[in-house]
């Protein structure tokens, strides 16, 4: 169950190997966490992360995500009946970065880096909602960029398979507010993560340790709709969006 | 029976889920939901009129059984003072009703809006707890349906003793009989004076609450330094006949309350913030008598101020609110003193707390009271904060010996809310024999694992 501050007991994973969410996680064993199941396409990395989460006294459960299975979706629904009692989270935390050399990649490379951004989450999406809908409460927690809120050529692929996520997610959020289901759209800046590891540090830069703690809070206050971590990404963001194109190109060309 | 989904919360309106709400209009009908949920494979959850401030009346996406309709009256003995009613029926039909013929509900909450199936479930108290005890001690026999059938069960069995204070977990409360308590008047003759720091306030109740069998301390938990804890205390008995002036005889019992207004619909924010409430607790204290004696008080003002506000936690704001209710032993002073001092210091904005001195327990393996100091402060939610802040007040209640009341706990930590509540694995042994399908269930069970045993 949720408790009054918003603080979740049983948690769905999706992207279990993430770094934001294991340090997400991390924290929430402090304060109320019970047991998660992690989900991703990884075995043996989802077996460290949980062996990680277990150490801190959380029961896990692992799933294996196979996308090419058509009966993936019930079986992630089998999944979560057998592990959990109730769902009070779902963070979608699933992210690839990929490279955006889309010449390079063809067109088996672009569609799984938007599967894995989007596609995926998006189809299990459905899958927990029914889920939450069923047992009348709960709330979701989508990691969304704002790679995908101005795209750039260095990154457009992952940007725009972000960006259809977060839209995917504003849409959910109406369906499902008059379910008792809080919806909640973060939209982190650049973090170090494994992920970026090697780029540039964009304006606004945090560590995993800072957005995870403001991820925390946020849910701790009780946030819904679009949150932007650090908040003040906000305003920058007014601005680029606002932004002629060629002065985008220029200056996204530029960093 | 059929239902319809419908989104319940408790009275802090925190952690709403939606429920499968039934509600039957006889005993019958009870049963037949508990059948049917055997079947369906659903759970169930007993709710009155949700008074509790967490999670404890309500089960996402299970079924709620809401009592509110089973409100007869089946037999009272005006001579005894003893009442059989269904548990559906609230303290304030019941004063509305046996004031005038001269019996007073035994116990009664701050407010009269609860049910008594709701009072036995959680073993509710009153200002009266020092003398009297909790309701469950007023209560001679009660009618439960659990998941086995009917049974009638009295304070020789043990089930009795694990439903008072049951939370609705070992089934539903239906029809219970009540020992009234005998009055002269609707009337209180008060006592009120004020303590200018909670030591002066510890003093005065340690040596004169016994003289009154209404006792209760109203704290302003914001003041520091040498105000920590300044307080009014009122304090009354019944009033008696020859208390009033004789042209006041004649309506002695008369009692017809007016039902509030209803509060502005739900500001989308706060107005209780820190300044208001600081401004209203001064303004308060100073404007309270130093010392004033035999006051005549009707029953609403000294029981139930808050009652003449109809939804008032709504102005607690969207994201609701928490009622944090401790009781350490005596002879842990320090603790209590402690905690007064955190929340001073604290960003906490608390209205008036309250406090009070609890009397002996009784047989209930989970009922709240036990002798020592009971606190009960509310803090607005939706913060970065109170959540580290109650949990901060549970180390220092567990360690003085103490423990939270479930009624009106939304987020107590699992683990301290077993350690709290030693008798818990012995609950959990009647409750399984009552119902070994657990049927019965809630939010509150769940988030706190009552169930589970270890
Ligand atoms: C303003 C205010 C002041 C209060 N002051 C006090 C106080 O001074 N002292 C005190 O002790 N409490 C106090 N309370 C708390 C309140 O008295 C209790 O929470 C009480 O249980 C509420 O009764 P209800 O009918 O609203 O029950 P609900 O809130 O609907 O349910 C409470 C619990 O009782 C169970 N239950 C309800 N009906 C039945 C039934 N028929 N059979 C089995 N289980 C049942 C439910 O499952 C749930 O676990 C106060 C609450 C408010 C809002």
């Amino acid at each position: 169950m949720n408790d009054s501050t918003s603080m979740p007991q049983n948690v769905v994973v999706l992207g279990g190997t993430s770094e934001i969410a294991t340090h997400t996680l991390r924290l929430l064993s402090g304060r109320r966490l019970k047991k998660v199941l992690l989900v991703g396409r990884n075995k043996n990395a989802l077996e460290s992360s949980a062996m990680g989460l277990e150490s801190l006294g959380v029961d896990c459960a692992i799933h294996v995500r196979d996308t090419t299975d058509i009966k993936s979706a019930s079986r992630l629904e089998d999944a979560v009946k057998e592990s959990l009692d109730t769902v009070d989270l779902v963070l979608v935390a699933t992210g690839m970065l990929g490279s955006s050399d889309f010449e390079n990649l063809g067109p088996l490379g672009v569609a799984e880096i938007i599967e894995t951004n989007f596609v995926g989450p998006s189809s299990e999406l459905v899958v927990l909602a029914d889920i939450l809908k069923r047992q009348g409460f709960g709330s979701i927690v989508i990691i969304s960029s704002v790679a995908g809120v101005r795209v750039r050529k260095d990154n457009f692929i992952y940007g725009s398979a972000k960006a259809g996520l977060d839209a995917f997610a504003q849409g959910l959020s109406q369906c499902l507010a008059p379910h008792n289901i809080r919806v909640t759209i973060v939209r982190f800046g650049f973090v170090r993560t494994r992920m970026t590891k090697g780029l540039k540090d964009a304006p606004m830069t945090i560590d995993v340790d800072t957005a995870s703690s403001l991820l925390v809070a946020a849910i701790e206050k009780g946030k819904t709709g679009v949150v932007w971590i650090p908040s003040n990404l906000k305003f920058l963001f007014a601005i680029l969006r606002a932004l002629p194109t060629k002065i985008w190109w220029k200056l996204s060309e530029r960093s | 029976m059929v239902g319809h989904f419908e989104l319940v919360s408790g009275w802090g309106r925190t952690s709403p889920s939606y429920c499968d709400i039934h509600r039957p209009i006889s005993d019958q009908e009870v049963a037949e939901i508990i059948e049917s949920a055997k079947r369906t494979g659903k759970q169930i959850v007993p709710r009155g009129l949700g008074r509790s401030y967490g999670d404890a009346a309500q089960l996402g996406g299970n079924i709620v059984i809401d009592v509110r309709s089973l409100d007869h009256i089946y037999a009272c003995d005006l001579d005894s003072g003893l009442i059989s009613v269904g548990a559906g029926i609230s303290l304030d039909a019941l004063m509305r009703i046996f004031i005038p013929m001269g019996w007073f509900v035994p116990v009664t909450p701050g407010t009269r809006f609860v049910t008594v199936g709701g009072a036995i479930a959680a073993d509710v108290h009153g200002k009266n707890h020092h003398v009297d005890g909790s309701f469950g001690n007023h209560v001679a026999s009660l009618t439960l349906i659990s998941s086995k059938g009917v049974m009638e069960l009295d304070p020789s069995n043990e089930e009795f003793w694990a439903t008072v204070g049951g939370m609705g977990l070992t089934g539903t409360i239906v029809r219970a009989t009540i020992r009234m308590s005998k009055i002269e008047t609707s009337l209180i003759k008060v006592d009120t004076e004020r303590a200018s720091n909670i030591d002066e306030l510890i003093n005065i109740m340690e040596t004169t609450d016994d003289n009154y069998k209404y006792s209760v301390a109203w704290i302003d938990l914001i003041s520091s330094g040498k105000n920590l804890g300044r307080s009014v205390l009122t304090r009354g008995d019944h009033a008696l006949l020859e208390d009033l002036p004789a042209a006041k005889r004649k309506k002695a019992r008369y009692f017809d309350p007016k039902v509030g207004l209803k509060a502005p619909l739900s500001p989308p924010f706060s107005p209780l913030t820190p300044l208001t409430v600081r401004t209203f607790n001064t303004l308060w204290y100073h404007k309270s008598p130093t010392r004033k004696l035999g006051e005549i008080q009707e029953i609403t003002k000294f029981f139930h101020p808050l009652d003449g506000v109809g939804d008032w936690n709504k102005l607690y704001g969207p994201k609701g609110f928490c009622q944090y209710q401790f009781v350490v032993p005596f002879g842990q002073e320090d603790a209590l003193k402690q905690i007064i001092d955190a929340t001073s210091r604290s960003k906490m904005t608390s209205f008036l707390a309250v406090l009070k001195r609890f009397g002996e327990g009784n047989a209930s393996h989970l009922s709240f009271p036990s002798p020592g100091w009971t606190l009960a402060l509310d803090v607005a939610l939706g913060a970065l904060g109170p959540a580290k802040y109650f949990d901060y007040l549970d180390n220092i209640v567990l360690k003085a010996g103490g423990k939270i009341y479930l009624a009106k706990d939304s987020r107590v930590r699992p683990d301290l809310f077993s350690a709290m509540y030693p008798n818990l694995p012995k609950w959990q042994v009647i409750r399984d024999r009552l119902d070994p399908d657990n049927l019965f269930s809630s939010d509150l069970a769940k988030r706190l694992s009552i169930l589970e045993t270890k």
